[in-house]
């Protein structure tokens, strides 16, 4: 099991400009965003919503905004990972960096 | 357009910017009640969805698309038929309402895209209550179908990508 320490690692990959973890409670384990709460709710609600019709197989969903800050949710365990994409990431970027960061954490 | 007033039921014609995310909004000529209801897509914009359906269908990418309503159900389906037409709902469902739960928070998502196994699930909203899904087997999808995808949206919604 990865520690919180190895987990924070996240906010150096390339394509991250925010994230932000939640248990299966919706309590927020850790983050680097000003507003965590807002994207707690998203997170936590869409993430359980997900899981529920996707199982083991969710992989991963994003919200494309016009912004091109777009939000990723993941699945991580019993926890749901929210990050907030840079502008300049193509999505598929950013997804295959954290599924291979996520991957080596096991 | 003509629509009726919920109050007293008198024909009121409104103009287009009357008309905003799939609602009716305006002030009876008559009773002054303020009316402001959903109304239903327009056959002729049923047509063209149908066709945007046909035209990606021939796409080697595309699995399907179906078209979900978030009161009335399934408008459109043309998904594989090994899929029940009740699994379809569950899925049309629970997109919409994260959809709807993404945009409560952060108004400029204009799309969203869902991934479970080796499927990409990509949603558009055409007003608050209906959702255009299409899933394809790769991401992103190709620059062809994006292209058709926004036409049709900007269409309905006055929106841009």
């Amino acid at each position: 099991m990865a520690t919180l320490k190895e987990f924070l690692r996240i906010s150096k990959l390339t394509g991250v400009d925010q994230y932000l973890i939640v248990d299966h409670t919706a309590k927020v384990v850790a983050h680097d965003i000003k507003d965590p709460q807002k994207l707690a709710k998203i997170i936590f609600s869409c993430g359980q919503n997900c899981f529920a019709i996707g199982k083991t197989q969710f992989k991963y969903l994003i919200f494309s905004r016009k912004n091109r800050k777009n939000i990723f949710i993941f699945p991580v365990g019993n926890y749901y990972l929210g990050v907030v994409k840079s502008k300049t990431v193509d999505n598929f970027i950013l997804a295959d960096n954290i599924i291979n960061f996520l991957k080596g954490l096991v | 357009m003509i629509f009726f007033c919920e109050d007293c039921g008198e024909k009121n014609i409104l103009a287009q910017t009357q008309l905003k995310n799939g609602k009716a909004v305006f002030r009876c000529t008559a009773c002054h009640y303020m009316n402001s209801y959903a109304y239903p897509i327009s056959k002729k914009n049923l047509k063209k969805i149908d066709q945007f359906f046909k035209d990606i269908q021939v796409s080697p990418e595309i699995i399907g698309s179906f078209l979900f309503h978030g009161k009335t159900g399934l408008l459109k389906n043309n998904m594989p038929d090994m899929l029940k037409e009740s699994d379809l709902k569950v899925l049309g469902k629970t997109i919409t309402n994260n959809y709807l739960i993404g945009c409560s928070q952060y108004p400029d998502i204009n799309e969203m895209t869902l991934v479970i196994a080796n499927k990409n699930m990509i949603a558009k909203m055409i007003d608050s209550n209906l959702t255009l899904i299409i899933v394809s087997k790769i991401f992103p999808l190709s620059k062809n179908i994006l292209d058709k995808l926004d036409h049709l949206v900007s269409d309905n919604t006055g929106q841009n990508r």
